[in-house]
Order: structure tokens, then sequence, then C-alpha cells
């Protein structure tokens, strides 16, 4: 079996085991709440299971690109990089959490011009102050720094 | 007539005017740089739009449109690189004009067409919507339950791939928009989460799943995009095309205007088809059809005046029945309904100051990216210079910043993040994302229609009550031959593909 198409199943059973599992919470739900829950979980399931039927019937030809895990490697750091701004927001507030992570991640990236990093954070940071807080009174997570 | 003089005081406002030059300059830049899409730009600058008069917000959010899709010509002439997946047939003679020294010809022909494109588009907006819009009168719950089946059927032309995988997609917002309290007031798959009461929000849900899954794809590249592209040629030649030559493109511009405007019209079919389309005409019209991909006028003023004027098209179904039928629609729909505008004779009728001044504000934008593009056209491209680690870094905070501007909540922050991993991964597995957000939109709008239907057939079977009313089978017929819409879509792109290969880079349409 092609490997694009062993995705392709792993993708079909992991939705099918949400799918079912959803379903199984419907049942103390009223009758006019599930109709429409049924109808929406029923095609999940279905449109899950044919992708499983279709990828093991065309096993031979591929489906598409082949995913290398070490791909994920960058995104994944990324990822927690982002979720870690997003933990700090409430703690040590906006203007602070954005100027760390900016900074942060533009060195992770590979940029290693301080002062256009530090423009380009300062240049950032000072539009959304303007716009955000100047012109539309949006009131931005406070934390212990600011 | 008088709605639309009534709206011009709407429309000659400070904020009006700003947003409109917000929303050209603005979709230029993000049309130009490629990786960026108008979708993305659209779902990044919603936020922007919240403390904002409804009419300058949309007029924004429509300028972004048509702005970005020319924008996207800009790079596709001068590196190559469709900014856009609409520009990519605008590459084939473009970059060759460029190669040859008549790189600021091709920009300006390339202007033209995008404007005299939106402009026709414009007018057929204003001329066919509000008569379209008398239509969803007569429409009860049952019909707009089917309007609503019939806006998820497009989710198959949505697919760009895989077609049971696009469906697939759908089927995942479909699920996702049960999060919540039910029309019965019954909190469904809430998990006790009093957060989760109001459901899945919608815009931090596209701009996790646009532009928080977007950075996470660039990062792939870490370390390799620290260099800047650079423009191969001088930028030389004429911007304004020689009355000469611009004469005899007339025609063609014309008839490529028209065919963009009913591709737009058609629900899953966008700018990316069009210019294909527009390419074709023009070569199966020319006497010298071996020439196009040598740098002629013909193959960028055709795809250029296509998929512009797919952009008003593309807002006839959106504004008169709520119908979006591209991804980019999908979320100026989200746009509309954040400042309380929902689809239908409404918006022609309570909202018509609104609405009309959004529709001439349109007309203007197109005039207005014809200035800017005559001005600032050339140097554009220097934004596609812009190092990815420095671009990354500044999305990222707009997105969480956008997510959490609509409620002044961390748990939309939390749903954008969410939904930008889940996009992510819907991305590398060759799932499209853009069914989710038309699932999103349309799931709970079908949800709560059918239980007001339910309640209106009065113990009558569904099928019965909805076979009796002569709109409902009408829909019920647009939805059959909507499901076979993607086939003949699906064929004549393989068939454009066959004949002239892909051609570059461009953002993933999503």
């Amino acid at each position: 079996m092609e490997k694009s198409r062993i995705q392709d199943v792993v993708i079909g059973i992991l939705c099918a085991a949400v799918g079912i599992w959803g379903w199984t919470m419907t049942s103390k739900m009223p009758e006019t709440t599930q109709m429409y829950t049924h109808v929406a979980l029923g095609a999940f399931i279905v449109l899950a299971v044919i992708l499983i039927v279709w990828s093991v019937i065309h096993a031979k030809t591929p489906s598409g690109e082949v995913v290398n895990v070490k791909v994920f490697k960058n995104p994944m750091l990324t990822f927690l990089m982002i979720l870690a701004y997003v933990l700090l927001l409430d703690k040590i507030g906006f203007f602070v959490a954005s100027a760390i992570f900016m900074l942060g991640f533009m060195f992770f990236m590979g940029h290693r011009r301080w002062l256009t990093m530090i423009l380009t954070t300062v240049g950032m940071l000072g539009f959304i102050y303007l716009l955000f807080i100047y012109e539309l009174h949006v009131t931005l997570p406070h934390g212990i720094l600011y | 007539m008088s709605a639309i003089l009534h709206s011009l005081g709407n429309l000659l406002t400070v904020d009006a005017l700003i947003g409109l030059l917000i929303g050209v300059v603005g979709g230029m830049v993000i049309g130009a740089l490629p990786g960026l899409s108008a979708t993305m730009g659209i779902a990044l600058l919603i936020p922007v739009t919240y403390g904002m008069d409804p009419t300058a917000a949309i007029l924004m959010l429509a300028s972004i449109y048509t702005s970005a899709v020319y924008g996207g010509s800009i790079s596709a002439i001068l590196i190559h690189t469709p900014g856009t997946p609409s520009s990519a047939a605008t590459c084939l003679d473009g970059y060759p004009m460029t190669q040859k020294g008549e790189a600021l010809h091709a920009i300006g022909l390339s202007t033209t067409s995008s404007v005299i494109g939106g402009l026709i588009s414009a007018v057929a907006l204003l001329l066919i919507a509000p008569p379209l819009a008398r239509v969803s009168l007569k429409f009860s719950s049952s019909e707009y339950f089917l309007i609503a089946i019939f806006g998820l059927t497009l989710i198959a032309s949505l697919a760009s791939g895989s077609m049971i995988k696009g469906l697939l997609a759908g089927a995942v917002g479909l699920v996702a928009g049960l999060i919540g309290l039910s029309p019965d007031a019954y909190a469904r798959f809430t998990f006790k989460q009093p957060a989760l009461l109001g459901g899945v929000s919608l815009i931090p849900a596209m701009i996790g799943l646009f532009s928080i899954s977007q950075v996470m794809i660039q990062s792939e590249e870490r370390g390799l995009n620290t260099k800047t592209v650079k423009v191969v040629a001088e930028l030389k030649g004429r911007f304004i095309p020689p009355w000469k030559e611009f004469r005899g493109l007339i025609p063609l511009i014309l008839e490529c205007s028209v065919v963009g405007v009913l591709i737009g019209i058609l629900p899953g079919a966008g700018g990316d088809i069009a210019s294909w389309v527009g390419l074709n005409l023009a070569k199966n019209q020319s006497k010298t059809p071996e020439k196009f991909g040598t740098g002629i006028p013909e193959g960028i003023a055709a795809p250029e005046s296509a998929n512009n004027a797919v952009t008003g098209g593309a807002l006839i179904p959106l504004l008169t029945l709520g119908i979006p039928g591209s991804s980019t629609a999908a979320v100026l729909l989200g746009g509309l309904t954040i400042h309380g505008l929902q689809p239908g004779y409404q918006l022609f009728t309570e909202y018509a100051d609104i609405t009309y001044a959004v529709i001439i504000g349109f007309l203007l934008a197109n005039i207005l990216m014809g200035l800017v593009g005559w001005a600032a056209g050339k140097y554009l491209v220097n934004v596609s210079k812009v190092p990815i680690p420095l671009l990354l870094p500044c999305i990222t905070v707009f997105s969480i910043l956008g997510s959490y501007a609509a409620t002044q909540s961390m748990t939309d922050v939390y749903v954008a993040v969410v939904f930008g991993m889940i996009g992510y991964l819907m991305r590398k597995y060759g799932i499209p994302v853009a069914p989710v957000v038309l699932a999103l939109i349309l799931g709970p709008m079908a949800d709560n229609h059918l239980y007001q239907a339910i309640r209106m057939a009065n113990g009558q079977p569904m099928i019965q009550y909805m076979l009796a009313r002569p709109i409902s089978v009408g829909i019920m017929v647009l939805i059959v031959l909507a499901l076979f819409a993607p086939l003949l879509s699906a064929f004549i792109s393989r068939q454009y593909k066959k004949k002239y290969g892909d051609v570059g880079e461009a953002a993933e349409d999503v």
C-alpha cells in the first residue's frame, strides 16, 4: 500500500473514532437537538469510512504528498512558542509578551540583524498601540509589567 | 435611485474614504506578497474593523478583495511568482515581457485590464443584486435550511484536491459548529465549560485556520528564507498602454470581464479558473496563438480582466442569498455578520444606505486601485523582499490580537491557536481548510432553520412539507445541480493545466 494511502487510512480512522465518540454522547440530548447532531456526526463518520474504503481500493496509486514527520519539528517548535506567548499574555501583558515573542521568533527563524529586529518590533507594536488602543479603544490584556 | 443617492452621504465620510484607501493599498501589498492570499488578508484585517462604522468596514474588506487579486499580478509579472492563485495565468506572458525589458508596460496592461474588469463587475453587482435580493423575501425557514444545504454542497467545489477530503473537511466544520447551545437551548458538547456555550467563534477559528497555520507552514523553511528576492530586470517601459495597442485589446477585455462576472456568480469557481478561461478565450480568438507565452499584451489583458471581474460577481450571491461561493467570500460573510448585516432583502431595504455605499465604494475602489497601481505599482514588488523571519512574527501577533479584540476574551485566543494547529495538520495532509469555514457558517444556520421548519411543518413529514413549497423544490433542484458542478469544474481545470502546465508558486487558495 502506498504511504500516502496509509496516511489517509489513519486520518479516516481518527475521524471515524471522533465521530463515534461524539455519537455516544448524544443519547441524553433532547430529540430536537439529536436530529441535526446525528446528521452532522453521521456525515462525518460516513465520509471518514468512505475515505478509508477509497484508500484501500486505490491502495497502489499515491493520493498525494507523503508527509515526512521530520518536517514537523520547526512548526511544532513554532506552535510551542505561540502557546507560550499566549499563556504569557495574561501574566505579563500584551506589549511585553509580544515584544519578547517577536524578538525570540525572529531569532528562531534565523534572523540575526538586531537593528531590523528591534525596529520591526517597535514599529509593529507602535502601530498596534496607535490603532487599537488610541483609535479603536480596545482593551488589551494587562499583566504585571504593563 | 434615491437609495443610491442617499447612500452617497454614507460613502463620502472620512471613515469610509480612509477604509477605502487602506483596503486598496493593503490589498495590493497582501496580493503582491507570495504566501499571503486575499482570504488570509481579509481574515486578518476583520478585527481592525470592529470599532469601525459598518460602511467603512465592509468597504475596506471588499477593497482588499479586488485589490489583492490585482496585487498578485505584480509579483507574477516581475518575479514570476504569482502572489495569489488568480495571477498564475498572468505569469505566462507577464514574466517574458519583464525579461524583454517591458516590465512597466506589462504592469500597466495588468493595471488597466484589472480596473476595467473590476469596474464591469461592480456595475453588474449594482444592477443584478437588488432584483435578486427580492427573491429572498419569499423565503421561510424551510428555504433558508435548503439554502444552507445548497451552500454546503459547494464544499465539494471548494475542495482543490481530493473531493472526499474536501467533504470530510466540511464535516469537520459541521461537527465544530455543533459545539454550544442548540436551538432548543441544550448545552451540546460544551463539557461544562461556560466559555463554550456560545459555540466556536468564527473569526478566531478563521484566523487560526488561515493565518496561524500559514505561519507554521512557513516556519518549515527556518533558516532558509533570510535572503530576499531580486527583481531580475530593470523596470523600464511605458506604464500607460499606447492607444493603438489598447484599442485592439478592448473587445477582448470586455469579453473576458463578462466571462469573469459570470464565473464569479457561479458558486465554487473563482479567480483562478476565470483567469485560465480568459487566457484560453484570448488564445482561441488570436490569429497568432503560437505567440502566447512569449510576452504579448493579450496574455496579460485577458486573465487580469477576467480575474478581477470575478470579485464583483462573487459578491452577488453573497449579498443577496448569503451564499459564499469561494473561501474569500466566506470570510467576507463573516465580516458582514460581525457588523450585524445579514445577507438578503434587508440589505437592500433596511440597510440600503450601507449596502449601496459599499457597492458604489467598490466601484471607486477599482478606480483608486488603478491610480495607486499607476503611482506605486512598480515599487510594490519591494514588499516581496521583506524577509520571512520578520514577517511571520508580525502575522502571529496580529492574529492573536485579532482573535482577542472581538470579545476581549482569552477563550477566543485559545480557539485561534487550536484551529491553527488543526489547520496546519489538515493542510499538511492535503485536506483543504476553506470548507471548514463554510461549514462553520452554514452548519449552525441549517441547524436553526431546520428546528424552526420542523415546528412550522406542525407534525407533517419534513420532506412532504418542503415538496409542497415551490421555492423549496427549486432550491432542491439547484442542490442536485451543484453536486455535479465540481465534476465540471475539475474537468475544465484539468484541461487548462494539461494545456499550459503549472506555473510558479502561489499562496494556497485557502
